[in-house]
């Protein structure tokens, strides 16, 4: 009996799916006609937003592209799309609506805003580039770290309009998120001998010649 | 009566007899002899009865030997002789031990202070001491011994703290080494040999280590008063001295080493001071700097000679010098690194009509102190690269004093340092060598085609590219002249090697021009390019500046350059309309006619442009490949590692060539990592890994 429902759940979700193949499907949505038929760009990205009533800036369409494993900001494939919506496990514009909440929270877990965060580099990246722009950068950071309540973001963000005003690495970019985890806002425990990228070093020097923190030489 | 059997056997009673009799004796006769007896006379009595105890005793014993040898041994007693002795110690000796130490020392301190005393006697009263413990030194040390050194100690410590205000650190140093001297003579006269390391010791303490730090900084006459005048007898005595006490030659290494860090600290500053209060006149900076390396070279081999002759070249003397010129040479002085001054140091030796004129010797002597003042430098790389290119002037200008002692400083870099510092500049020499045969083969080639000879006399020197500093030349419009001499080199070279290519480097050349003026015809020693300029007045009487910059296609720094060395400097060869000592591109130029000198030839020189900046820069590049190739280097044997201890290997690594900065090796690590020669290890913190 169970076997049978289970099986039955199974053909009517790849049922599902199939509709969502269907152009009809495509043409609710409004995703269609465009250029590239295989690919959602920023007009199209920014109807879903409509469609799901959240602002394009909402940290949930971040959390919505990781699922996706989306390369770029603002641009879906078909099947970066559809895997995407799979793994959340919903089959409709309401559905995905109502899962909002839900998806927002999943900053609030750890381990996945960890994955998130690291996503979230390679996917604001422009494309061919290596490093991340400092604008966008900036704007990221103050996305993902404003339900954190990371106290130094805003020195952060000045420091580093002020001394660096260059693109940010990789590097440098996964590393803050162990710098906001594990140093304290005074920066009792910053070990300048430590590995830290150079940048985070100069940051610690600015914090400190500007009198925002007290350290013990 | 021993032999009998018992009840007969009278061994024990014969034995306690003898005892007895003995013990009768000394209180009849020795122990009211010595009563009431004093000082030296109680010493003699006592020495006197000691004696006749040693003969009578030993006679007795004699006269018992059978009961020595059988019952004394059968039933473990003391022998006869001992017992004999004993008897004498118990009686007479055991009383009398204090008033006889004191008496001895009484004696020797008398001694000491100057007076005569009997040393024999002296000397027989410690045997007996020595005798009557059966040998062992148990007496003598304890009854004697001690007390003579506590006393020794005393005495010492009174007069030490006398002489210590009275006298100077020499004299004070004096007269402890006499004190010294005499009180192993002492042990030598009359005490027992086990006591001299003792007493010297105790004496030393008193003298030596309780004084040491009164001794070393005794106002105008210390230690550093000693360095500064060179007293370098008064040092050696002060070392030897030292150097047997417990951390004595540290205490003086320290004072050493400050003396050495101050008179460097205070050259630096009379040369910053000079420097500063001058800095317009840029000929005076730049014998200020040369100055000063000529003063470091000078303290330092004033301060080797102290540690060589004074201090027994002593490691630990040696290790303050390192360490006091570590600073005094890594600070810059007027403007100029010290490498960058030792490099011109090096430039004004080995020139020909350098400021230096030395003698073969000499100069190898100064190259010598020239490469130990560099072992104190931590930026070995960039004194190297502003020797290689002074080298290739002096060698391209043909002005180096002699190509034997280049390769002897050379070998000697490359002795201390390794050959990579000095493999490009070899590569020059050997160059400069081969141009000099090629140049042979080459006249004879022109000696045989006449042609396309130009009938001018010139040399051409083949460089290799990557051994020479670069150069930079442009494409310079040469008169038709030189064009042919070109040519013909080109030609004889393509035939000789055909797959090398020749870029011409026309703005290192020299030449040799006659001009002709209204009083006489006089030769001009000119660069290239200022005789390809002269060489145009050929064709035209005036001339503007940017006609002459289109004629020769020559950049404007470099046009500005040359018309200023020949109008408006020492020699003006030519005219400039309007007469000022600016050149703008609106100026004329015309020959001058009336020119003149005493001399038939003159150099007419053109300043060279300050390649400081570009040397650093290249420097600085090269150390970034320097640094990056060492953290590859290591990641790659070691596969993972900590940071610090990456960061820490790498710095001894590179140690040799200079002092890589703490952040420029992370900023290395984070673009290795950026360019995926590594990666941040995810299991251990702080560490990296590298990346095949």
């Amino acid at each position: 009996m169970y076997f049978l429902a289970s099986l039955l759940n199974r053909i009517i979700f790849s049922l599902v799916i199939l509709r969502f193949l269907t152009s009809d499907f495509m043409m609710d949505l409004g995703l269609l006609p465009e250029r590239d038929a295989d690919m959602i760009m920023v007009e199209g990205t920014s109807q879903l937003c409509n469609d799901l009533l959240v602002d394009p800036q909402d940290v949930v369409m971040l959390v919505i592209s990781w699922h996706m494993k989306a390369a770029t900001m603002c641009e879906f494939t078909r099947q970066e799309f559809f895997d995407g919506l799979q793994s959340i496990g919903v089959d409709s514009i309401e559905k995905l609506r109502e899962k909002l909440p839900s998806l927002r929270a999943e900053i609030k877990d750890d381990h996945k805003f960890r994955e998130i965060y690291n996503f979230a580099f390679a996917w604001a990246r422009e494309k061919g580039q290596k490093s991340l722009a400092l604008e966008t950068a900036i704007g990221m950071w103050r996305l993902l770290f404003d339900g954190r309540h990371w106290p130094l973001i805003d020195h952060w963000c000045q420091f580093l309009q002020v001394k660096h005003n260059k693109a940010i690495s990789r590097d440098t970019w996964s590393q803050l998120l162990e710098f906001v985890k594990t140093i304290d806002p005074q920066l009792t425990n910053y070990d300048e001998e430590g590995a830290w990228p150079y940048l985070i070093d100069e940051f610690v020097e600015y914090l400190t010649e500007n009198g925002c923190v007290q350290r013990r030489k | 009566m021993c032999t009998q059997k018992p009840p007969n056997d009278y061994s024990k009673q014969l034995y306690e007899r003898y005892k007895e009799a003995l013990d009768d004796y000394i209180k009849s006769v020795v122990v009211p002899s010595l009563k009431g007896k004093h000082g030296e006379f109680l010493l003699r009595e006592l020495v006197g009865r000691w004696k006749n105890h040693k003969v009578m005793v030993r006679w007795l014993s004699r006269f018992f030997h059978y009961l020595d040898r059988y019952y004394v041994s059968r039933k473990l007693l003391l022998p006869l002789n001992e017992l004999g002795q004993s008897c004498f110690h118990d009686l007479v000796f055991k009383e009398l031990k204090t008033t006889l130490t004191l008496t001895l020392i009484d004696m020797i301190d008398a001694e000491r202070e100057g007076q005569l005393i009997d040393r024999a006697l002296v000397k027989d009263v410690i045997d007996i001491y020595v005798e009557i413990g059966w040998g062992s030194l148990g007496l003598y040390e304890g009854d004697f011994e001690q007390d003579f050194l506590n006393s020794t100690t005393d005495y010492y410590s009174k007069k030490a703290q006398a002489w210590i205000v009275e006298d100077s650190c020499p004299e004070y140093l004096l007269k402890a080494e006499e004190c010294l001297q005499k009180e192993k003579e002492r042990v030598g006269h009359y005490l027992h040999s086990k006591t001299e390391t003792k007493l010297l010791e105790d004496s030393l303490l008193e003298l030596i280590s309780r004084r040491a730090e009164q001794i070393l900084n005794k106002e105008n006459s210390g230690c550093r008063v000693l360095l500064l005048d060179g007293k370098t007898e008064d040092l050696s005595r002060m070392c030897r001295l030292f150097s047997r006490v417990e951390d004595g030659l540290f205490q003086l290494s320290k004072v050493f080493k400050e003396h050495v860090n101050e008179e460097g600290m205070s050259l630096l500053k009379s040369a910053t001071d000079a420097a500063n209060s001058k800095n317009e006149r840029k000929e005076i900076v730049g014998a200020l700097d040369q100055d000063f390396v000529r003063k470091v070279i000078e303290l330092h081999d004033k301060q080797q000679s102290y540690v060589i002759n004074c201090f027994q070249n002593n490691t630990v003397f040696h290790k303050a010098i390192k360490e006091a010129f570590e600073i005094i040479c890594n600070k810059e002085v007027a403007g100029c690194t010290s490498a960058e001054s030792l490099a011109t140091f090096c430039d004004n030796i080995l020139r020909k009509g350098g400021s230096e004129k030395l003698g073969d010797e000499a100069l190898e002597e100064t190259l010598e102190k020239v490469v130990t003042i560099l072992t104190y430098i931590s930026d070995r790389d960039l004194f190297v690269e502003f020797h290689r290119k002074k080298l290739g002037k002096r060698l391209l200008f043909d002005k180096s004093v002699n190509d034997e002692h280049e390769r002897s400083l050379l070998s000697k870099l490359k002795q201390y340092f390794g050959g990579q510092l000095t493999s490009k500049m070899e590569g020059m020499l050997g160059d400069m060598t081969r141009a000099r045969d090629q140049q042979a083969n080459f006249d004879e080639y022109m000696s045989q085609i006449t042609e396309s000879n130009p009938r001018v006399d010139f040399s051409v020197t083949v460089l290799t590219a990557g051994r020479w500093p670069t150069y930079k030349s442009s494409n310079i419009n040469l008169p038709s002249e030189m064009i042919k001499c070109v040519e013909a080199f080109k030609n004889y070279y393509d035939s000789k090697e055909k797959c090398k290519k020749l870029s011409w480097l026309y703005s290192m050349g020299n030449c040799n021009i006659v001009a002709k003026f209204d009083t006489k015809p006089i030769e001009l020693i000119v660069t290239t390019y200022q005789a390809a300029l002269l060489l145009l007045f050929n064709g035209a009487d005036r001339l503007s500046y940017s006609e002459i910059v289109t004629q020769l296609n020559l950049p404007d720094d470099d046009a500005l350059r040359l018309l200023h060395s020949l109008s408006c400097a020492k020699y003006k060869i030519l005219n400039k309309e309007p007469l000022n000592r600016t050149i703008s591109p609106n100026d004329i130029f015309l020959f001058n006619h009336k020119f003149t000198d005493k001399m038939r030839r003159i150099k007419v020189p053109l300043p060279p442009t300050d390649e400081k900046k570009k040397v650093v820069e290249d420097v600085n590049k090269d150390r970034r490949f320097s640094i990056d190739a060492a953290i590859v280097r290591i990641m790659k044997s070691r596969k993972v590692m900590g940071h610090q201890q990456l960061v820490v290997e790498c710095v001894e690594q590179l140690s040799r060539m200079f002092k890589p900065d703490v952040k420029l090796i992370k900023r290395r690590i984070e673009d290795l990592i950026s360019r995926e020669y590594l990666e941040r290890d995810l299991e251990t913190t702080n560490s990296y890994r590298y990346l095949a």
